[in-house]
This record gives C-alpha cells, sequence and structure tokens, in this order.
C-alpha cells in the first residue's frame, strides 16, 4: 500500500476534517488533523479555496473554514471515482 | 473450427453483444471520470481497453443481427443469400478480434508496474489466424487480469471487488468454452450466458458505487444539503 497521499486524497481529508468539527474548522485543526505543514496546507487551502469547495468566514476575532455545497459534491464524486478504483484494484 | 450454434439460440447471441457492449461504455464512462480526477495513465487505459472492447462487441451484435436476420429472410423466401453479407460478417469478426486482443492487452498493461510495462509484448502470441486462435490467446490476456482481480478481491474483501473479479472470470470462461463450441450446440450457449453474466456483474457493481438512495442513508442528500452543520461523515 503506498504510504503518500495523492492531492486528490490530501483534499478530501481536509474537507471530512472541517465537516467532523461541525463545518467550522479553524486553520490549526486543519493543520494538526490532516498532518501537513504550513506551506503545504496555504496551499491546499488555496486550492479548496480557488474551486469554491470551502468558504472562509469570521466569527469572534477568528478565521474558521466551511464546505460548500460544492465541495460536498465533490466529495460525493471522487467517493464513486475511490470505490471504482478500489473495485478494480487500481488506487487514485 | 466448426461452430455448432443452435438454430433457437439465432439473434440472442446478438442481443447480448449488444447489452454487453451498453454496459462496457458504461464502465469506460466511469473510468474516465477516474482518470480526470487522477490524471493516471493506468487509469487511461482502463478506460480505452473497455471503449475499444464495447466498440467491437457493438460491431459484432450489429453484424450477427443482420446476418441472423437475411438468413430467416431467405429462408422464407427460397431465394440465395447475397455473398457479401457472409464477407461483410467475416471482415466484422476481424475486427471484433483486433478490438478485443488490443483491449485484454491494455487491461494486462493497466495492471502491469510501469518499469516492467515494455517487457509484455515480448510475451503476446501475434501469430495467429481465426477463431480458435484468437479465444486462446483472448484467454491467455484475460488470465491475467482474472489473476490480479483476485489477488484485489482477497487484499479488499468487499462486494465490488468480488463482482470485478466474477465478471473477469467469467469473461474469461467464455473465451474457453468457445475454444470447444465444436463438440456441443449447448457450450455456446453457455459460453454467451456466461459473457452476459460478466457484464451484468460490472452493472451490478457500477449501481452499487452510484446508487443515490446509500448516499441519503450516510445523510449527504439533496435535504441534508441545507443542514451542512449537521452532515454525518461517511
Amino acid at each position: 500500500m503506498n504510504a503518500r497521499r495523492s492531492k486528490i486524497s490530501i483534499l478530501v481529508d481536509i474537507l471530512r476534517l472541517i465537516l467532523r468539527k461541525n463545518n467550522k474548522a479553524k486553520p490549526t485543526h486543519i493543520l494538526y488533523g490532516a498532518n501537513l505543514s504550513h506551506l503545504r496546507l496555504k496551499k491546499y487551502l488555496g486550492l479548496l479555496l480557488e474551486n469554491q469547495f470551502i468558504e472562509e468566514f469570521a466569527e469572534s476575532e477568528h478565521k474558521f473554514y466551511r464546505v460548500t455545497t460544492k465541495g460536498l459534491e465533490f466529495m460525493q464524486e471522487f467517493r464513486k471515482v475511490q470505490q471504482f478504483s478500489e473495485a478494480f484494484g487500481i488506487s487514485v | 473450427m466448426d461452430v455448432l450454434i443452435p438454430t433457437r439460440f439465432y439473434g440472442f447471441d446478438s442481443v447480448m453483444y449488444i447489452a454487453s457492449a451498453i454496459i462496457g461504455f458504461l464502465v469506460s464512462y466511469y473510468a474516465y471520470k477516474v482518470f480526470d480526477v487522477s490524471g493516471k495513465r493506468q487509469h487511461y487505459l482502463f478506460y480505452l481497453s473497455f471503449v475499444i472492447l464495447s466498440m467491437g462487441l457493438l460491431t459484432l451484435g450489429l453484424s450477427s443481427l443482420n446476418t441472423y436476420i437475411s438468413y430467416f429472410v431467405y429462408n422464407e423466401s427460397g431465394a440465395t443469400p447475397v455473398d457479401t453479407i457472409r464477407y461483410v460478417d467475416d471482415f466484422v469478426y476481424w475486427i471484433y478480434y483486433g478490438c478485443s486482443i488490443v483491449a485484454y492487452a491494455m487491461l494486462a498493461f493497466a495492471y502491469l508496474p510501469e518499469k516492467k510495462e515494455m517487457l509484455f509484448p515480448i510475451l503476446l502470441p501475434f501469430w495467429y489466424t481465426g477463431f480458435p486462435y484468437f479465444n486462446i490467446v483472448s484467454f491467455f490476456l484475460l488470465s491475467y487480469t482474472i489473476f490480479r482481480s483476485a489477488l484485489n478481491f482477497v487484499d479488499n474483501k468487499n462486494l465490488n471487488t468480488l463482482f470485478v473479479m466474477l465478471a473477469f472470470a467469467l469473461i474469461g470462461s467464455y473465451h474457453m468454452l468457445l475454444f470447444f463450441t465444436s463438440y456441443s450446440k449447448i457450450i455456446y450457449v453457455i459460453a454467451h450466458f456466461c459473457l452476459s453474466l460478466g457484464f451484468l456483474s460490472l452493472l451490478i457493481m457500477l449501481v452499487r458505487i452510484s446508487n443515490p438512495l446509500k448516499l441519503a442513508k450516510i445523510g449527504i442528500g439533496k435535504a441534508t444539503k441545507k443542514k451542512i452543520g449537521r452532515v454525518r461523515i461517511f
């Protein structure tokens, strides 16, 4: 089994993490939960924001992220892709 | 080599080829979605192999249907069938042979580690002509794919991997059984049922993957999208 995660898997892991925090996660929660360096986290959050899979909002002077409807749809599609790949024994 | 086909089965094999082709195109559509996400060459080979296999099956299905219809029409009228029907049928079989061999080789390539791909062509016996050799070569190429899908089922014991293993095993059985069709008519029928069941197995796997009811149960349906804060994770 390949220990290195693919880029897509990391993006999905971040989305799952945000949802686990009742769809309201601070950058530090994601940093520790997704096991990423600060630089890589910034890069992946940038990708997710660019594709409108997550949105940023402020509350009590803190920055939070939440998954958008588009992000949920992306997770649904990725789940199908992952199940299809696993069925044939090929990694995503 | 003679192929014994029961008269009552005429036309049913054509329908089976066409149905299998439709399912094959569906599988290739999903494989393309995987390739779209990953961009990996392995996934592209999967997509291309199912497209090419389906094209061959569809062409064969339509041509054999035309041959059977013309057989019944000429039988009724007592006229002599035109030679071009036979030649077109032969030509289409060669297209189907070529498409199948290429598709099965691509599937085997997809499972090989990338560095060792170039060794594989050396093992391919291209010195074949005609029906019996085609089925042996097809079975030979598919056997590696069947083996890999069986390994995958052993590693990830779930229904989806089981359906894929069954699918490849049944398609392999189809080619193996066709090799023995000169001994009994029933073997031809059983072979085609194996082919149909193989593609049906792939269809069941696809339906399981894209089942919207399953998504609703795990709380990611349209109704729950409004309550994004309370969505459960799968």
